[in-house]
């Protein structure tokens, strides 16, 4: 199994002794927790942090490193990184010997010009580097003009469902004309809920003649339905952070300007959201969920096994110490 | 064919892409655009007799069409129904990339956190407060508006974007989606009011707001569809991006 790290924001590579550092905090007084951290739910970024560390050194201590580095932004195109940073990562990367793939999101015209500007410079410095690609113009950009960098199909365009309902409190079953048991209903409901888009034929041959070979996986907690071969692919899935829903409206922008909250503007966002943390009530749901900037996150719990073990035939785990935004 | 906002076609180079792919004839633009974005956009496909619609009315979700992977369910809440933005709730400091150091310092000396200089004592004073948003003040007390009470209003038209119709029609949109709900009375009200706009040759800002009647629901924060500054024939200049 491959180990990749995955970083979204170059503060998060210039600190990562300190982000990938395990502390034992858990037994602390009550208070310590209450004045570090408050009533904010977003702070529950931390506490996954921290389990993050700590599942990181077990699985290091019976695993190789990290052979590759992730780097750039998958959901916001305010956040897509300068040329710059985007240069000092690279450099980063070929000083300690990792590979690297460069993440990029869906974008405007305006944020394909910024990506296509990036993608230049990495197939400049780094021909040969991964892609993940979000959005169908940055594939087609990657295939026309960037043939020496390799596309790997990003996790917002595979549309399995990430907070299924009948993975939690399973909704009651009207059994009535179906001649079926409601174990054997559920079973189906699982089921159908586990299979990929990747799975019709036809797509994966589309994507294979763009040079796809690879596709990233958000954990779910139904599992998904891969062949032992994956149909000739790669796969590989992001821990511990999954991705639920986010919107280009932000309410973490909302705190400078209040219309970006529910609206996208054409001002110069501040981007606040790389400062602050500004968490929504969520009433009335299982799941616990965490806010960064526009996007909704979910820490991977126990679910996540069947992937981490081997059991679905990922190959690659892309770690995740912090949310990626 | 007709490329839906399910595509979540952001750029005309995914247009371009899946439209080489199918015949596509009319493309449903995603709700989350400026509509200096959709004049980019379309302005760059003029070489493909392609048709654009924009949604204008009705309910706009906070969340992309194109990457919201949650369910929605007759049997249980759908997430977007929990998730309930405040606009005046507060941001706080995310942690320094030292916090652990604090945290560890804290934990093997926890009495001593109460002295002036101490571990979290530094930490408190260094995180400050939270963040104020910046919202504007309106007295919204109903002798202070004009018309219909602003939440009967939004039950009407939840969100809206009649103001938007002239900029969205400069920027190359030629049709408007009408994704309404409810009784056929509520249906009809909000086609009419589509129809009024679309059919008038230069609607103004002060027309729009006369045909939703609710100066409290045209000043609420939330309410547009599209961003309030894009009135009619004013597609903004993009900022410094």
């Amino acid at each position: 199994m491959e180990l990749a790290l995955y970083l979204s924001n170059v503060d998060d590579l210039r600190s990562i002794e300190q982000g990938l550092r395990r502390i034992d905090f858990w037994n602390s007084p009550k208070f310590v927790f209450e004045i570090m951290f408050g009533n904010d739910s977003s702070t529950a970024e931390y506490f996954g942090n921290l389990a993050a560390a700590e599942w990181l050194e077990n699985y290091l201590a019976a695993q190789d490193s990290f052979s590759r580095l992730y780097f750039g932004q998958e959901f916001c195109e305010n956040l897509i990184p300068s040329s710059d940073v985007l240069q000092e990562v690279v450099a980063f990367a070929h000083d300690l010997q990792l590979s690297f793939t460069y993440v990029t999101g869906y974008v405007t015209d305006a944020g394909l010009a910024a990506t296509r500007r990036n993608l230049a410079l990495l197939a400049e410095q780094a021909p040969g580097s991964e892609v993940v690609f979000n959005d169908w113009g940055v594939l087609t950009v990657l295939a026309e003009e960037f043939p020496s960098l390799v596309p790997v199909l990003g996790r917002l365009l595979i549309k399995q469902q990430r907070m299924a309902r009948f993975t939690t409190t399973p909704p009651p079953v009207n059994l009535r004309g179906i001649n079926a048991t409601e174990t054997v209903v559920r079973a189906g409901q699982q089921e159908a809920l586990r299979a990929l888009n990747l799975s019709i034929p036809e797509y994966r041959e589309r994507l294979e003649g763009l040079g796809v070979r690879r596709f990233d996986l958000d954990i779910v907690p139904q599992g998904v339905e891969l062949p032992a071969d994956v149909w000739g692919l790669e796969a590989s899935c992001y821990y511990p952070w999954g991705y639920v829903t986010g919107s280009r409206n932000c309410l973490t922008a909302g705190v400078l300007e209040p219309e970006r909250s529910f609206v996208v503007t054409d001002s110069r966002c501040a981007a606040p959201c790389r400062r602050f943390n500004r968490a929504t009530k969520v009433l009335q749901f299982p799941q616990a969920t965490v806010q960064r900037g526009n996007s909704v996150f979910i820490y991977h719990t126990d679910y996540a096994a069947p992937y981490l073990l081997g059991e679905i035939p990922v190959d690659r785990i892309v770690f995740e110490p912090w949310i990626p935004l | 064919m007709h490329l839906s906002i399910g595509a979540g076609s952001f750029n005309g180079a995914a247009i371009r892409h899946l439209a080489g792919i199918a015949d596509i004839r009319r493309v449903v633009l995603p709700r989350k655009m400026t509509l200096r974005e959709m004049q980019m956009l379309i302005a760059g496909l003029a070489d493909l007799e392609l048709e654009f619609e924009a949604l204008v009315i009705g309910y706009r979700c906070l969340f992309n069409d194109e990457f919201c992977f949650t369910r929605h369910t007759g049997t249980g809440e759908p997430f977007c129904n929990s998730f309930v933005p405040d606009p005046e709730a507060s941001a706080s400091r995310r942690l320094p990339p030292e916090w652990k150091d604090v945290a560890m310092e804290a934990a093997h000396a926890p009495d001593d956190q109460f002295l002036v200089g101490s571990a979290l004592d530094r930490f408190r004073k260094k995180q400050g407060d939270p963040i104020r948003p910046r919202i504007p003040a309106t007295d919204t007390t109903s002798a202070a508006v004009e018309g219909l009470d602003g939440l009967l209003a939004s039950s009407l038209f939840t969100h809206c974007a009649l103001c938007a119709i002239p900029g969205l029609r400069e920027a190359g949109v030629t049709v408007l989606k009408v994704p309404v709900r409810g009784t056929g009375r509520l249906k009809l009200r909000n086609l009419e009011v589509v129809r009024r706009v679309a059919d008038h040759p230069a609607p103004t800002r002060e027309f729009c707001r006369s045909l939703i009647g609710s100066q409290d629901f045209c000043d609420k924060l939330g309410n547009c569809y599209y961003a309030s500054s894009e009135g009619p024939l004013a597609v903004p200049q993009r900022g410094g991006k």
